[in-house]
């Protein structure tokens, strides 16, 4: 995906974050409907915790190291992170996932894909057991889009996301007529930020509105004890991410 | 350790659906996860469903409408 001609072309943002996923021979393996159905990262989830999403009784992390856990979305029941570069991608694209099953084809949204926790703590996808992905769609780009995804983590490669961002906007008169904006490292689903969208929308990008916009990014959030520092992430990837779209960078 | 478990590989997305309705079945698509997860015993497993030879779920293409499908 990260080396499609199609990709590239069309949904730069997409293929670049086909490319930040894992190491090269991760992504030689994997799969795009396995990034997106890949399990939490979460250490207790992983390790000999018996935590509510594995249908214990608590979400070990909220009280504990969760240095690398939600500061969205969480609502103090499980404190994950979506693991996916390419969903917040996708979801800004406003992608839509096909998904065959035991009573046929049916098409969903990015969003509708994800479970947060307050919904189903035990899933992290609406998939029922037999269903299975076999494909994505994405919308034909309008001319004005601009797409891209920034992320940030502890080490230059092979690693997951602390802070993400996934945008694409439609920029017309140096204005932003339409688009998303998704953040990654965030909460257990893409962290859409209706916040930042709201700033953004109909204005030019301009010093005030991007310092607006970077404030906005956290407006609403609940960090944890270990995780306050990504507050500070979200403004500056959102800051620098649409000076970058102003300067056509 | 892996568990023990059964494995299928089927050809058809038909034949797919089928497996997967067995009791505690998964999905392996790429397994970069997957066998860490059984490994770890994160999940009860009784069958794997690898969906590799699915021809369908293959390919990027470009569609008439000028947008792309990306298989998964």
């Amino acid at each position: 995906m990260s080396e499609s001609s199609v990709i590239r072309k069309k949904y730069p943002g997409l293929a670049a974050s086909a490319g930040e996923v894992a190491s090269p021979q991760l992504r030689n393996q994997g799969t795009i409907g396995g990034n997106l159905c890949q399990k939490p990262r979460c250490w207790y989830y992983r390790g000999e915790f018996d935590c509510l999403r594995k249908g214990g009784d608590k979400c070990y992390a909220i009280d504990g190291e969760n240095q690398f856990h939600a500061i969205f979305g969480h609502e103090d029941i499980c404190a994950i992170t979506h693991p996916s570069d390419t969903a917040p991608v996708l979801e800004a694209l406003n992608a839509r996932i096909h998904i065959t099953g035991e009573n046929g084809q049916r098409t969903i949204s990015v969003s509708d894909l994800f479970v947060l926790p307050s919904e189903n703590v035990m899933v992290e996808t609406a998939l029922e057991v037999n269903e299975i992905i076999t494909h994505t769609q994405l919308p034909p780009p309008a001319a004005n889009l601009r797409s891209a995804y920034r992320k940030v983590r502890a080490r230059r490669a092979w690693d997951f996301a602390l802070a993400g961002v996934a945008l694409a906007l439609e920029i017309e008169d140096d204005r932003v007529i339409n688009g998303r904006v998704v953040l990654s490292g965030a909460a257990p689903v893409p962290w859409r930020s209706y916040q930042v969208e709201n700033v953004i929308m109909g204005k030019k990008l301009d010093g005030k509105t991007i310092a607006e916009a970077s404030q906005a990014a956290i407006e609403g959030a609940e960090p944890l004890s270990e995780n306050a520092y990504k507050l500070f992430l979200f403004k500056g990837i959102i800051e620098e991410e649409l000076e970058a779209i102003k300067n056509n960078k | 350790m892996l568990p023990a478990f059964s494995y299928a590989r089927p050809l058809h997305l038909k034949d797919a659906v089928r497996q997967l309705s067995a009791q505690r079945a998964v999905i392996h698509a790429g397994g970069t996860d997957l066998l860490g997860c059984l490994r770890d015993g994160i999940m009860p497993v009784d069958k794997v469903v690898s969906i590799s030879a699915l021809e369908e779920l293959y390919g990027i293409r470009e569609t008439n409408d000028g947008g792309a499908i990306i298989g998964a």
